[in-house]
Parts: structure tokens; sequence; C-alpha cells
């Protein structure tokens, strides 16, 4: 139920956001089209399944905050490399991804693929091919500080113990 | 000068640095795409476009929007770019993977065979 109602809310937030108009006439189509789309897609059941789905909010947002940080670095590796392409050396290893759920391996994907330098190649159920531009870069994922800290918020989200 | 005035001016520098650097990361990624060998590689070039320009442009447009309403929508394009973004990257590399395209890799090993475990 709180993830139907969150969902709902971003909903609606994003209508208000995108028009940035408050008549009535389109008050009552936001509401309209807001239950238009719950229905539609509670009848498909495309909403996820996470229990609590407020429990990660603050290890999200902190999480996103360290990727940022991590983003920046490697862009830094990367921009290097495109001045020097002599110095690449790409890679391609398989990283465990122990994620419980799909949403949190999929987490963990869009990191590793958001990160410049690093790409997910394909992902099979617990492992994940990743081309590395540079060998630091693969060994970095390999040590898996990142795979643990998606690891942190799927537990929270399942509702498991980490 | 007021301090309303100063803020002003800070916030005009903010906007116009972050502009600055999202800009060049868009020039190098895009020098990447022609200097690096192979498909896989230049995806990573790619990347800091994605990444690094994208983030950069865009939070400096959010800084010198004029007013909350559209620093709001280049907000949800960012959220959606970042999510979208990496995505269509993997997409891209996992359908060259699939379809035989090989990477070539520093010291010209194959691609590692997926562990058994």
């Amino acid at each position: 139920m709180t993830q139907r109602l969150l969902f709902a809310s971003v909903l609606a937030a994003l209508w208000l956001v995108l028009s940035g108009h408050f008549s009535p006439f389109l008050i009552t189509t936001l509401i309209l089209s807001v239950f238009a789309v719950m229905a539609l897609i509670i009848h498909l059941g495309l909403l996820g399944q996470a229990p609590r789905p407020l429990a990660a909010l603050g290890p999200l947002l902190r999480y996103w905050a360290w990727l940022a940080l991590e983003m920046a670095k490697a862009n830094g590796a990367v921009i290097r490399a495109v001045l020097q392409p002599s110095r690449i050396s790409p890679t391609m290893i398989w990283v465990r991804a122990d994620q419980e759920s799909e949403l949190g391996r999929a987490l963990f994907a869009n990191s590793i693929t958001l990160t410049p330098g690093t790409i997910t190649v394909l992902v099979e159920y617990h492992h994940i091919l990743v081309h590395a531009l540079e060998r630091d870069g693969a060994t970095d994922l390999a040590g898996g500080r990142m795979g643990r800290r998606c690891a942190r918020i799927d537990a929270l989200l399942t509702g498991r113990t980490p | 000068m007021t301090t309303l005035d100063y803020l002003e001016l800070i916030r005009m520098w903010a906007g116009w640095a972050l502009l600055a650097v999202g800009s060049g990361a868009l020039v190098i990624g895009a020098m990447g795409l022609f200097r690096l060998p192979d498909f896989y590689t230049r995806a990573h070039a790619a990347g800091v476009t994605d990444t690094g320009g994208a983030i950069g442009v865009l939070s400096g447009l959010i800084i010198l929007s004029p007013s909350a309403l559209v620093a709001a929508k280049l907000a949800v394009v960012l959220a959606v770019l970042l999510f979208a973004s990496p995505t269509a990257c993997h997409a891209l590399a996992r359908a060259a993977f699939r379809s035989g395209l090989r990477p070539q890799l520093d010291g010209n090993v194959p691609p590692p065979a997926r562990p058994l475990d």
C-alpha cells in the first residue's frame, strides 16, 4: 500500500512539475489520469514487490552521493585515457552480484555502467560480465566495495537482515 | 553592492563554471569516440558524455534557471537521463557481445568464460 501511495504521489508531482499550472481543470485531469495510470499498473502487475520501500531511502541517498564521487573520479580516469590512448588496458572480468532481488542487481549493474570506464556487458543471475577500460577499474570492482554497498541497500529493500 | 547582488554573482559564476566543465567533458567524450580503438572502449568515452557532460551542463542550467519551475523540470530531465543512459549503454554493449563482436583486450586474451558456481 505504501508503495502504491508513493508511486501515485510521484506521478502527481511529475504532472505538476511538467505542467506548472494549478487551474481547477488541470487539477481534475491530474487526479483522473493518476487514477487511470495506477489502475492500469496495478492491473498489469507492473509495480515492484519491495515490502519496505521507505526503509532504504536514507541509505539510498547516501549511496547516490558516494556514487557521484566515484563517477567524478572515474570521469577523470577516462578523460586521461582519451587524451593518452596508449595508457588503456581493456579487460573483461566476471563480477559476483550478491544482491537477492532483481531491483538490487539492476542497481548494481546500472551503477557499474554509470561510472565511466566500466560497462556491464552481460547479466546472468548472480554474475555480471564487465568490460573495463583500464585494469585498475576491473580490480577495483572485483574488490567488491560497490557490490557490498548495493547488497546492503538490497537487504534493506527486501527486509532481510544484511 | 548588497549581499543579494553578491549571491546573484556567485550563482552566475557557479552556473557558468559547471556549464564549462560539462562542455569540456562533452568535447573530450566526442574526441574519445574517434581516438579509442574498438567499440567497447568507445562506449566508455560515450560514458563520459553521458555522466560528466550531462550532469555538468544540466546542473549548470539548473543553477542559472530563472524560476524554480524551470529548475524542477531540468532536474526531472537529469534524473531520467541518469537512469536511462546506463541502460541504453548496457543494451548496446550486450547486443554487440551477443552478436559476436569480440573486444580487443589487453594481452590479446579472449573474454573469460562464466564461472560455474
